[in-house]
């Protein structure tokens, strides 16, 4: 009767518990984390029927015991790998997009194509000055394009840069959330709310963990977690199970960044894990640090190129033609620990060769003292001064101490289209030949351009005549005889030109070698451009090489794009796997609660059969 | 048993409808462009090929544009040789009347005035100019006329090299004639003139009192003249071959073209007929999609208990 009292009274409390539980998995069906906690009901304890124990005939009811957190630990181990592999590639794939924008967003490609159909007019039209100014401005769109590509190039490594150095943060921020995690756990007792808790806290912060770098996790009693960095028996421990965690940072190592373990006591560098966002990163910031490689290659070889090709022409005033872009220029860098705010304005003057090893400028109480870093010249001075040609003009709000480094830059930040005019461009060929009028035989002159050729001392305008079969001669205008020819077929030099005779010649036949004056309508130079243009290098020609490395960040992104999308899909069927033992399904959870309510209601029925039961003994004593 | 996971449910029901909505945005930006290929991660390696062909057709726009002046040049070259033909067939048809001994000195002076009207008439158009203001007949020295006096008062080519040649692949073709092809060259050592000479010869011997010597300059003067009349028409010919081959290259440049649009647009555009059925079917899916979810979301336990 007293029993049949306290096994209703135990059942009312055990079912009430497991009704409050019920309503704490409805109340958290939508929390991210939460896995699914049931009340394990056990029958209560009986005694052995000692003094001390009663051996109750009828039970002794029912105990609310531990709650349990629903959850499958290989399950929840695949979905936090498959979560990985879709952040490394999905990372991958979202700055592997920003480089195809820059790289297609500097439109190189049309400019340098641009640049030689602009010369292409020009050849048509070589005397007209709309048709120069266009060549020129066309220069100077491909210079800046080059120019651009490098400042976005070097704008989106250093986004990939400080995203990257952010997720180690944020790693290191995980890692020692867990270290603590593991403390407050040893503390806890197992089976608790408070153990269940720190249990979910534990798997939203493995999860987060392995969104950005691929761990192993060995579970010990308690759920205390050892958590290594990557896979296998070698890999490095993140989380010991007792003790703090061991921070991770970037350096820069042979091939781009790399991962390093314990960066402030015994750095030691560690292979890149196979998935997690931060392996994502660092793939893309090396392959930025390629591309931007190759733009500064290609525009080394664009510049070399142009200029050499128009050194060898002759320009509108009858001059040989210059260099028509500068390759170097200066970056200035405000040192760190500057405690002024002066800027430094810089100039190049034309044709200046800036030292490689750069330069440094600093303040101090005597003014400012501009110097080479190879220790081989330095200038002092209270403002503006030059020195190798480098003029800078710093400006006020300097404290002395503060300095500024002088970088010099090359490849595509330092082209520049030097300061030179419509009539200044090497449209004509440094010489030009025309036959005489009279000549009787077929033969053709081949003019090319030697700059070394040096067969006699230089006195244009030359005529060679035949002599004979076989043989001729060449003389300056006055008619002496400079040299004697041989006429085989084969190349023959004269002074800053060499020549081939095609056809048969006759005797006496003549032909006149010219240096090309001042408003020469010749387009001999600029009709060689287009060899430049179809010249093969490393790639390929310029455009081709251009276009290979174009499509060689298109077809990693579209690879990136399809492993995510894949990857996507993995992820969700192993999450929805895991999910399907921790979640909460409302439906199921509505069907415990009638159960529960049900066995609640029925147990409170056991107390009023007792209560009947005692009032009937009740009835019989009075 | 398994359960599902009413949060997990809900959230791959939303994912499968951005899924389609992305996929239908694809699609209708594709038919909105007309291009199968926007970005070089659509297809690498059409986008490369389509990098190649539309630099092709740049440079051959730039190679049609050099082959207009080139023809530009070449057609005012013959226009000016025409010019110059006519006025030598008519100085031929003047030395034949002055050479008729019945004439008197009034008559020939008629006839000396007309010549030197033509020759004034050819010294002009000896020294025409191209649309860049270039001399037609001077060669690569086009800043200055083309013909000049020396310091004995012989008028001479004052020209060097050859005008500039059109750049097609890797051969080229001259773009227009230059003065001693045309027009002759004078060299007494070998009895050769050039028109300049021939006229102010034929001006000479229309003046000659001396009937004798007249006729016998006369007769030379025409001989001359003769010799000119050949040399123009050569001339004319030569420039009418090499238009004849800028036209020929033109029309090649533009079946290249045809054919690179062709193969871009092959590379580059959707095929619509393909495209909007996808965007139907698209659509269609989505909608099932969105109705199942709607439905299914709205059956609960929780509404049956009371």
């Amino acid at each position: 009767m007293i029993d049949l009292l306290a096994i209703g009274s135990s059942g009312v409390r055990a079912y009430q518990a497991a009704l409050a539980q019920t309503g704490d998995n409805v109340a958290n069906a939508d929390t991210v984390g939460y896995a699914r906690r049931s009340l394990k009901l056990a029958t209560g304890p009986a005694g052995a029927g000692t003094p001390l124990s009663r051996d109750t005939a009828g039970g002794s009811g029912v105990v609310a015991g531990d709650i349990v957190r629903a959850g499958d630990a290989l399950k929840t181990n695949a979905a936090r790998v498959a979560s990985g592999d879709h952040a490394r590639f999905a990372a991958r794939s979202d700055w592997l997009g920003r480089l195809q924008a820059v790289v297609t967003g500097s439109n190189l490609d049309s400019r340098i194509g641009g640049f030689f159909d602009a010369g292409t007019d020009l050849a048509a039209a070589p005397t007209s000055a709309a048709a120069r100014t266009i060549f020129l401005d066309r220069a100077d769109q491909a210079a800046s394009a080059f120019r651009d590509a490098d400042e976005k190039l070097a704008g989106l490594g250093k986004d990939i840069a400080t995203a990257t150095s952010s997720t180690v943060d944020e790693v290191n921020a995980i890692t020692s959330a867990l270290a603590r995690v593991n403390d407050e756990l040893r503390r806890t007792q197992a089976g608790g709310s408070a153990a269940n808790s720190l249990l979910d806290n534990r798997d939203s912060l493995l999860a987060e963990l392995a969104d950005r770098v691929r761990i192993s996790v060995t579970e010990a009693p308690r759920g205390i977690v050892t958590v290594q960095i990557g896979a296998g028996g070698a890999a490095a421990i993140l989380v010991p199970g007792k003790g703090d965690a061991v921070r991770i940072g970037v350096r820069d190592g042979a091939s781009g960044a790399e991962l390093i373990l314990d960066p402030t006591h015994s750095a030691t560098a560690i292979r890149l894990p196979a998935s997690g966002s931060l392996s994502g990163l660092i793939e893309a910031g090396r392959q930025v640090a390629s591309a931007a490689q190759a733009v500064n290659l290609l525009a080394s070889r664009f510049a070399t190129g142009v200029n050499a090709w128009h050194t060898l022409g002759t320009d509108a005033l009858g001059d040989a033609g210059t260099r028509l872009f500068a390759t170097q220029s200066l970056a200035v860098t405000p040192g760190k620990a500057n405690a002024g705010s002066a800027s430094v304005d810089l100039q190049i003057a034309d044709g200046a060769v800036p030292d490689p090893t750069g330069y440094r400028l600093l303040r101090d109480a005597s003014g400012w003292t501009l110097s080479r870093n190879d220790g081989g010249a330095s200038v002092t001075g209270p403002g503006a001064m030059t020195l190798d040609g480098i003029s800078v003009q710093p400006g006020t709000g300097a404290r002395d101490g503060d300095s500024y480094a002088l970088d010099v830059r090359n490849g595509a930040a330092g082209i520049t289209l030097r300061p030179v005019g419509p009539e200044r461009l090497a449209v004509a060929a440094r010489f030009i030949s025309d036959a005489g009028a009279a000549n009787t035989g077929d033969a053709r002159l081949v003019l090319d351009t030697d700059v070394s050729a040096a067969a006699f001392a230089a006195a244009p305008p030359y005529t060679v005549t035949i002599t004979g079969a076989g043989s001729a001669t060449i003389a300056d205008a006055a008619g002496t005889v400079l040299a004697a020819l041989v006429l085989d077929g084969s190349r023959m030099i004269g002074a800053g030109f060499g020549f081939t005779l095609t056809g048969t010649p006759a005797t006496g036949d003549s032909f006149r070698i010219l240096a090309s004056a001042a408003g020469s309508s010749d387009n001999g130079n600029i009709r060689t451009l287009a060899r430049l243009r179809d010249s093969q290098g490393a790639g390929g020609t310029l455009e081709s090489s251009l276009d290979a490395s174009t499509a060689g960040i298109a077809s990693r992104l579209a690879e990136s794009d399809r492993l995510a999308a894949s990857s996507l899909a993995i992820k969700d069927d192993t999450a929805r796997a895991a999910d399907a033992v921790s979640g909460i399904d409302l439906d199921h959870e509505a069907a415990e609660l009638t159960r529960l309510q049900m066995a609640y209601r029925a147990n409170a029925q056991v107390i009023a059969a007792a209560r009947d039961l005692f009032d009937a003994i009740l009835g019989i004593a009075r | 048993m398994t359960q599902i996971n009413t949060r997990a449910a809900h959230t791959a029901a939303v994912a499968r409808m951005s899924d389609l909505s992305a996929q239908l945005d694809v699609v209708q930006g594709q038919i909105a462009t007309g291009r199968r290929v926007t970005l070089p991660s659509d297809d690498p390696v059409a986008f490369t090929r389509a990098a190649v062909l539309h630099r092709a057709q740049a440079a051959s726009d730039a190679s049609q544009r050099s082959i207009d002046a080139g023809a530009r040049r070449l057609t005012a070259t013959d226009t000016a040789l025409e010019g110059i033909s006519n006025l030598v067939q008519r100085a031929r048809e003047l030395a034949l009347q002055g050479a008729n001994g019945t004439l008197s000195a009034d008559d020939r002076g008629i006839i000396a005035t007309e010549l030197r009207e033509i020759q004034a008439s050819f010294v002009s158009l000896a020294d025409s100019r191209g649309s860049d203001g270039e001399r037609l007949f001077g060669g690569a020295a086009a800043d200055r006329p083309a013909y000049a006096a020396d310091s004995n008062g012989v008028i001479r080519w004052s020209g060097a090299g050859k005008a500039p040649p059109v750049p097609l692949g890797d051969t080229s073709v001259a773009s227009g004639v230059e003065g001693p092809d045309a027009f002759g060259t004078t060299d007494p050592a070998t009895n050769r003139e050039d028109i300049f000479a021939t006229l102010a010869n034929l001006s000479k011997a229309l003046a000659e009192p001396d009937p004798d010597l007249r006729d016998a300059a006369m007769a030379a003067s025409i001989g001359q003249i003769d010799g000119h009349v050949t040399r123009l028409a050569d001339s004319r010919a030569a420039a009418g071959a090499r238009l004849a081959r800028l036209e020929t290259e033109s029309e090649r440049l533009s079946k290249g073209k045809l054919a690179t649009e062709t193969d871009l647009s092959k590379l580059e555009s959707l095929d619509l007929t393909e495209a909007i059925p996808r965007l139907q079917r698209l659509m269609v899916v989505l909608q099932a999609t969105q109705a199942s979810f709607a439905k299914l979301t709205s059956l609960s336990l929780w509404d049956s208990l009371r």
